[in-house]
């Protein structure tokens, strides 16, 4: 099969490095400080329309998040946006294993009443200390196992918590660490060195750029938002040349979404650190493909376009960096899971069997009213329901999972 | 391409010209004119907005108006300023924000936004605007050069005016006051969730409860104009037949030009059935209103033109509400509205999210025209029809002989988010393109390496 793609653009499939796309329910356990066995895996929602939705921005990759609730929060999941098939089926089984971290307002319960907000930690301070505490008890419990298996005496009890906790200090799992203010980054990056690990990316990361030296230097991935800034106390000083600034100090720099919505013009967002800071428009791509998938460690399988990587791709009017640009077709694995030109065939399918369902629903309302008591007056009910219910249109993102 | 008439928003019917003038009188400020020195903008792409687009123009300013514009124009011993290889647009203009009225949506402390009481016509969004808000400069440094603070809180929020990004005082930078009453249009959707799965079962209603308490609160909203509508009638039989002089009421008396159809109801409301039912009340009862919010305005688009009823469109970057709805649908509202007749300004929304992003306005602009809308509409979307709406159309909006001189030079395409503004002029004055953004980037720029922990 030849794609004449002449005039056209081609990119590699973009990468969301943190969202609550596809996330059945809310996307905070926030009952305890520290919920590291809690798994977004169990709860991958393969249903939801904005699978397709993000598939027309051309996003074929999405690093699914546990919400900022909690200072140490459950585990991440990567997908593929392989709309169609199961939760199992969405995700990216190569993909190393992550969890959420989360630290400032968010985590000290700032937005809860006075009532409500009892949970330690309530300050930076304590943020640490908890952070340090459960770290130190997941030091313990790998301690324990360890002697029970040299010596033979019987291992502790299986703890999830610290289980998980334990994979990280072994090198097996990478925290996604939720941030904003340059001493909580700096807090972060000393405690986790002085349990011998590595960040793997700090999210958000508004104030990155005035610590950009330390987090290069620690090696963290950092994975900003192109120019959100002032909706809350701890980002009044973030500013769009963020990412530039970083990019420009040594430290690999993504774009992400954290909204359904901005995911499916990532691109755009992309064009952003060209306008702010200057950074080239090669490179700015790079903020919304390979660099994500570097930091999620896929790189080798998506996020380039290279002989032996997996086929996402993605085609466009023009540059995705130009404003003007459309997606037309974007490919995972070879298999074409969106086409512009098929869109309306689709929409006006859904709209015939959207209006055969309704006159069929009002048939039943009509039939059923009255007092036809006990012969389908529920059913009737239902259906007058139905047609009055409209969709919320909540587009959720974990600013606003308190 | 052919400069289009320029008609304005609303049916000239509804213009008493003595009220009219009277009102112009009394509500349009003027910006302190300072001894601006004459320039001339030479060599930029002139993008007038309102007639042809000039590969290489000049614009003469002169005491803070736009003197002449054109390929070349009488210098007239102005200072030549050469904008080589720059765009020229005029001022953008931000209808539907909440900037200047919030700084920090997070912090109560910092919000102005919202008051207490469902009917509140008297409450003046323009008086609370601070001039020193960080919020200002950062939108100003992309090209907006004027912004609509909208109140909010009940079903009738209050006034709003029309500022400017510069000036030393809140009052030098009023340039409009009022611009519009704002009407928050009561739901009419019904909430379909089942007691059992109900957060508050205590709140719960049933879907007759609701359609209830739905009508019922539209027949409220109804009644308060109704209500003001006959206190401006026998205000004016007491002025005419020499009665006594009516107790003075101050939410009646902020009602009277909306109540005689002088002034625009800008009435907030996005799904399709709130839209009719306004578009149903405002047609009835002869008011001149403006759309704003306009999700679902794309379904009823010749129903809004018909009326000429102008939208604000915030909906650009949101997600299809529906199941059946293309994924692009509100990219491509836009156009349809457009090709159907109706005029649609665009707006990033008024929540109190997106104060901070006021500078994104042009690329809502640029995706609709990425999805159809051509872009010379996408351009007057942000400036001239922005102008009209707010009936500043006469000093604001395109830079043509005789307005004010507001206009910004840009590196590229102001729709390209790659372009970035590199001088401001406001009323003749150049303005600084500098803020907390700036300051800080130079700052952290400037630091040096590997500096030691």
């Amino acid at each position: 099969m030849v794609i004449d793609g002449r005039g056209l653009h081609v990119t590699p499939g973009v990468i969301d490095c943190h969202s609550h796309t596809a996330i059945l329910g809310s996307v905070n356990e926030s009952s305890l400080p520290s919920t590291a066995m809690v798994r977004i895996h169990d709860v991958v929602n393969s249903e939801t329309d904005t699978l397709y939705e993000q598939l027309a921005g051309g996003v074929t990759c999405v690093n699914l998040l546990h919400g900022s609730a909690n200072p140490i929060g459950g585990q991440n999941c990567v997908i593929k946006l392989r709309d169609g098939e199961s939760p199992e089926g969405l995700v990216f089984a190569d993909a190393p294993p992550g969890i959420k971290f989360a630290l400032g307002e968010n985590v000290k319960q700032s937005y809860l009443t006075e009532r409500l907000a009892t949970r330690f930690p309530q300050t930076r301070m304590g943020v640490r200390t908890l952070m340090a505490n459960r770290f130190t008890a997941a030091r313990e419990y790998l301690r324990e196992i360890e002697k029970a298996r040299t010596t033979g005496v019987l291992p502790p009890r299986r703890d999830l918590e610290l289980e998980t906790i334990g994979e990280i200090i072994e090198g097996k799992r990478w925290i996604h660490c939720h941030s904003y203010r340059q001493d909580e980054i700096l807090m972060l990056l000393r405690l986790m060195e002085s349990f011998g690990v590595q960040v793997g990316t700090l999210q958000h990361v508004l104030e990155g750029y005035k610590v950009a030296d330390e987090i290069a230097r620690h090696g963290a991935g950092a994975s900003t938002f192109s120019d959100w800034w002032a909706y809350k106390f701890e980002v009044y000083d973030a500013i769009p040349y963020n990412g530039s600034l970083m990019r420009d100090r040594g430290v690999l720099v993504s774009f992400n979404s954290d909204s359904s919505e901005l995911a499916r013009h990532l691109y755009t967002e992309a064009a952003k650190a060209v306008k702010y800071g200057g950074t080239p428009e090669t490179e700015a791509l790079k903020f919304v493909t390979f660099n994500p998938a570097k930091q999620l460690r896929i790189d080798s399988r998506v996020g380039s376009l290279e002989p032996g990587k997996d086929a996402d791709f993605v085609i466009w009017s023009r540059s995705p960096i130009d404003s003007g640009t459309v997606c037309l077709q974007t490919w995972i694995e070879g298999k074409k899971y969106f086409d512009r030109s098929a869109n309306t065939d689709k929409v006006a399918k859904l709209q015939q069997e959207r209006t055969d369902l309704l006159a069929k629903a009002k048939k039943i309302a009509k039939l059923s009213g009255g007092d036809n008591a006990g012969s389908g007056e529920d059913e009737a009910a239902f259906f007058r329901a139905a047609l009055e219910h409209e969709y919320d249109g909540r587009d959720r993102h974990c600013l606003e999972e308190q | 391409m052919t400069p289009e008439p320029i008609f304005s928003p609303f049916p000239p019917r509804r213009f008493e010209p003595a009220t009219l003038l009277l009102f112009l009188c009394l509500a349009v400020v003027p910006i302190g004119r300072l001894a601006a020195e004459s320039l001339l903008l030479s060599g930029a792409i002139v993008h007038t907005a309102s007639g042809e687009t000039l590969s290489a123009g000049q614009v003469l300013i002169k005491d803070g108006t736009i003197a002449a514009v054109g390929g070349t124009v009488a210098a007239d011993g102005a200072t030549v300023i050469d904008l080589k290889g720059l765009h020229l647009y005029p001022g953008l203009i931000a209808l539907n924000t909440v900037l200047g009225i919030e700084e920090i949506e997070a912090v109560r402390a910092t919000q102005d936004t919202t008051e207490v009481g469902e009917y509140t016509p008297d409450v003046e969004s323009w008086i609370a605007v601070n001039p020193d808000s960080e919020l200002i400069p950062v939108a100003r440094a992309n090209g907006i050069a004027y912004f609509e603070p909208v109140p909010h809180g009940g079903i009738v929020s209050g006034q709003s005016g029309l500022m400017c990004v510069d000036g030393w005082t809140v009052e030098q930078r009023t340039v409009r006051k009022p611009l519009a009453l704002h009407l928050f249009w009561p739901s009419m959707s019904l909430d379909t969730t089942p007691k059992s799965e109900a957060r508050d079962k205590s709140k719960w209603k049933s879907i007759e409860e609701q359609a209830k308490d739905r009508r019922a609160q539209v027949k409220a909203t109804e009644d308060f104009f109704d209500e003001a509508k006959h206190y401006a009638k026998a205000k004016e039989a007491a002025s005419k037949n020499g009665a006594p002089a009516l107790e003075i009421i101050p939410a009646w008396e902020a009602m009277l030009p909306y109540a005689r159809g002088e002034l625009p109801i800008m009435i907030h409301a996005g799904e399709v059935r709130a839209i009719k039912a306004a578009v149903a009340w405002a047609s009835t009862n002869r008011y001149k209103i403006i759309l704003a919010g306009g999700r679902d305005a794309w379904m009823v688009a010749d129903l809004l033109a018909s009326n000429s009823i102008p939208v604000v469109y915030e909906d650009t970057y949101t997600l299809p509400v529906r199941d059946t709805e293309s994924y692009d649908v509100h990219f491509r509202a836009p156009e349809i509205l457009r090709q159907a007749g109706v005029r649609v300004v665009f707006s990033i929304g008024s929540s109190s999210f997106e104060a901070p992003s006021i500078r994104n306005l042009p690329y809502s602009a640029a995706q609709a025209a990425a999805f159809g809308l051509p872009e010379i509409e996408a351009l007057k979307g942000i400036t001239l029809y922005a102008a009209q709406i707010a009936g500043v159309s006469d000093r604001l909006g395109s830079i043509e002989p005789g307005k004010e001189a507001t206009m910004f030079a840009a590196d590229g395409n102001i729709l390209d988010i790659r372009a970035n503004v590199k001088r401001l002029w406001i009323v003749g004055k150049e303005a600084s393109l500098e803020s907390r953004h700036t300051r800080l980037y130079e700052k952290y720029k400037a630091r040096p390496k590997e500096s030691k922990q």
